[in-house]
């Protein structure tokens, strides 16, 4: 199992916030990574840099070896880095949950029983088939955020960035999803990089990144790395 | 938790869900035409009745096709009654027609948007005006931003009585001087369109990362075969048509 | 007595096919300088009851009495944000109660610092502001009216934990201060930190209330679960 990312000193500038200021690191396929810090600091930012939705200043970065810099490999990076946002309101185009879930591998132009195939197995896979023929107004914020992770998960994809999903959503459908994305690492092997500040999603990841203002200042074991970031804080308050 | 019936779907699987979407699409279009060519009493009831029975076999509940008109219902009656003070000649009839055509107009309208889903729209529209390609017109795009707004009207309808609950708290209201009554407005609509652009952006931003961009034939989810309904809604939409234009050519009434 | 419900209803959509009871008699009472948290998942009646608290709602039947002058501030705020610059959004609430416009700035002032944004920030355009910064400026808003209790919808989400504390900590100074607190949260954890008092709300009914030491015991566990809640976790702020 290799690096599916490979950021060496990635940098950008973001019209909001501190955009990103030579970041490197090195993402193991298959792992759980979480990544955490304050608003503003570069994390969202960062998603979208993956996905090639925010170019690239200076650096160079890998997603499964192609060069994200590169304009003509960005349609196979986006088949295999899917990217999930905060309010699934702002995501879901279509009225019906498995139209919307059908919509990425349509645009691929996928024949009609493959798009099909794929669209009943996603759903599967986030525990959302009977709710296939429903109109996505009938779900829960919990359940539509299942529905964009399905479609993403119709793709196929080796890499998922969320990105906070978990923000707007009930405590007992975040764990559920917590746990969904879980299954999705263990059994799937899919690669998750979950942006997020709930230390009860930092702490069942592997591995918690730490950007702040811009740089990646921690990188290691979720635990060590809050106690560290926590000690600095309650240090800086008594120093003010 | 606001009911809307504009742009929001009722699934089901009466006769006018299971219509081919451009078939619709069409039956819409001329609809419409045929309460423009009603004139009369006996033409409007034509018309009205096709409607009733419509929504009769539509499967859909009543209240929710009834909702549809709820906000014009007040301009349908003012302007009707305008009209029937200040029309010369035959005022009754100048109203009722104004009246009818108003809501029916809009019923139609909720009646399409209730049996099909936004994106069977944008495959009917993609469907039906896909001639236009060739004169480099972006008809997919043009037809999932239709699907799209559609999908939105809901959407932004419940902000915008968010934004106005939390202007309220802060002294809004819609009753005071009119310079009160104009800050309200702009209290609500500027957050509203800020939204609706950061809404706008971040979809953007989704679609993108699904690949919408990927520059081929976008696979078509809902197959559009035309099967025995589409033939025999098309025959009896046309006998409606035909009967709309004879009783308007007839000398009678 | 700052705050009382006495068995309040509310039913949308009355006498349609879509009526719904968003609350079934509810009861209870906030003093002068309490802080309240009502906990409930989306759909438990929450955001009905805050806007009974705010006369924005009327209750169907039983009666909502409060002291004083209440200031709402909903979730997400800053989208409601939509003056030219922060001092004038600030304005708006005390302009609307009839100040004049020297009062009105002072006030917005006062709300400013105590929030702490600064006088460079004044005359920005609020939509340049940081997410965090419009927040506060949307509570600012709210604070230049001057309430004696403050209704807040989940005021930490979408937070990060460092903006989440120091959003709760003025919240206590302010409480301190003799304002009384009504906050709405599915955060556990949070309530228990800073309620004196604790409701819980499912399916518009009241399941629960006390301190947070009566609420949050193990023999409520499974009216906690089946209001779409958790126990808040022991170890969670490491």
């Amino acid at each position: 199992m290799g690096a599916v990312i490979k950021a060496q000193n990635i940098s950008t500038s973001y019209r909001t916030g501190f955009g990103l200021k030579e970041i490197s690191f090195e993402i193991e396929e298959g792992s759980f990574v979480c990544i955490t810090g304050p608003n503003g600091g570069g994390k969202s930012t960062l998603a979208k840099v993956l996905n090639g939705l925010v170019p690239l200043e200076g650096g160079s970065l890998e997603v499964c070896g192609l060069d994200v810099s590169d304009v003509h490999n960005l349609p196979e990076i986006r088949k295999n880095l899917g990217l999930v946002f905060q309010n699934p309101d702002n995501q879901i185009v279509s009225v019906i949950v498995e139209e919307d879930v059908a919509f990425g591998p349509c645009n691929l132009g996928l024949p009609l029983d493959e798009v099909k195939k794929r669209t009943a197995r996603a759903l599967e896979m986030v525990g959302m088939t009977e709710y296939a023929a429903s109109a996505v107004s009938s779900l829960s914020g919990g359940q539509k955020q299942l529905v964009c992770l399905a479609g993403i998960l119709a793709f196929r994809p080796k890499i998922m960035v969320l990105d906070e999903i978990t923000s707007m959503i009930d405590p007992v459908e975040r764990n559920k999803i917590l746990q969904i994305i879980k299954g999705l690492v263990e059994e799937q092997g899919i690669t998750v990089l979950l942006i997020s500040h709930r230390f009860s999603e930092c702490l069942a990841a592997d591995r918690l990144l730490y950007i702040e203002n811009g740089s990646l200042v921690a990188d290691g074991n979720p635990r060590q790395v809050l106690s560290a970031a926590l000690n600095e804080d309650e240090g800086r308050k008594s120093n003010a | 938790m606001r009911d809307v019936t504009f742009g929001r779907y009722y699934p089901s699987r009466g006769p006018l869900h299971e219509t081919s979407a451009s078939l619709k699409l069409l039956f819409f279009a001329l609809y419409i035409v045929s309460i423009f060519i009603s004139k009369t009493y006996t033409g409007l009831a034509v018309c009205t009745a096709f409607l009733l029975i419509c929504i009769f076999i539509s499967r859909v509940p009543l209240g929710r096709v009834l909702r549809s008109f709820r906000s014009i219902i007040i301009i349908a009656l003012v302007s009707s009654v305008i009209v029937y003070l200040t029309h010369p000649q035959d005022g009754a009839l100048a109203a009722v027609v104004l009246f009818v055509r108003l809501i029916s107009a809009v019923c139609v309208s909720a009646l399409l948007t209730l049996t099909t889903t936004p994106s069977e729209i944008a495959d009917g529209l993609e469907k039906s005006l896909s001639f236009l390609r060739f004169i480099h017109v972006p008809v997919r795009d043009i037809a999932l931003s239709v699907s799209i707004t559609l999908h939105f009207v809901p959407v932004l309808q419940e902000e915008a009585e968010k934004i106005y609950c939390a202007q309220k708290a802060r002294g809004a209201s819609f009753s005071g001087s009119l310079s009160h009554k104009a800050s309200t407005v702009v209290a609500v609509l500027v957050p509203l369109f800020s939204s609706a652009f950061r809404r706008a952006g971040e979809l953007a931003d989704s679609m993108e990362s699904r690949c919408y961009d990927y520059a081929c034939e976008r696979t078509a989810f809902h197959e559009s075969r035309f099967t025995s309904y589409d033939v025999l809604a098309g025959l009896l939409f046309a006998a409606y048509f035909l009967f709309t234009i004879c009783v308007r050519l007839m000398p009678w009434q | 007595m700052a705050v009382r419900f006495s068995n309040v209803s509310y039913i949308y959509s009355r006498g349609t096919p879509f009526e719904k009871k968003a609350l079934s008699d509810i009861s209870f009472e906030a003093e002068k300088g309490d802080f309240v948290c009502i906990c409930g998942k989306t759909g438990s009646g929450k955001t009905t009851l805050i806007k009974l608290v705010n006369d924005l709602l009327r209750p169907f039947s039983g009666e909502v009495s409060l002291d004083g002058r209440s200031g709402l501030l909903f979730q997400f705020p800053e989208d409601q944000l939509f003056a030219p610059t922060v001092i004038e959004d600030v304005m708006y609430g005390p302009l609307n109660l009839g100040r004049n416009k020297d009062q009105a700035r002072e006030g917005a002032e006062k709300a400013l610092l105590c929030v702490g944004l600064g006088p460079e920030l004044y005359d920005r355009n609020p939509f340049t502001l940081s997410g965090g910064q419009k927040r506060l400026a949307a509570l600012a808003g709210v604070l230049a009216m001057k309430p004696s209790v403050l209704v807040l919808d989940e005021p930490t989400a979408g937070l990060d934990f460092r903006s989440s504390r120091s959003l709760m900590a003025l919240l206590h100074r302010l409480n301190t201060d003799g304002v009384t607190i009504i906050m709405v949260t599915h955060e556990m954890e949070l309530a228990q930190e800073h309620a004196k008092q604790i409701l819980v709300l499912d399916k518009g009914r009241l399941v629960l209330s006390g301190s947070a030491g009566d609420v949050f015991s193990q023999r409520n566990r499974t009216v906690i679960e089946k209001a779409g809640l958790e126990l808040p976790e022991p170890g969670s702020s490491l």
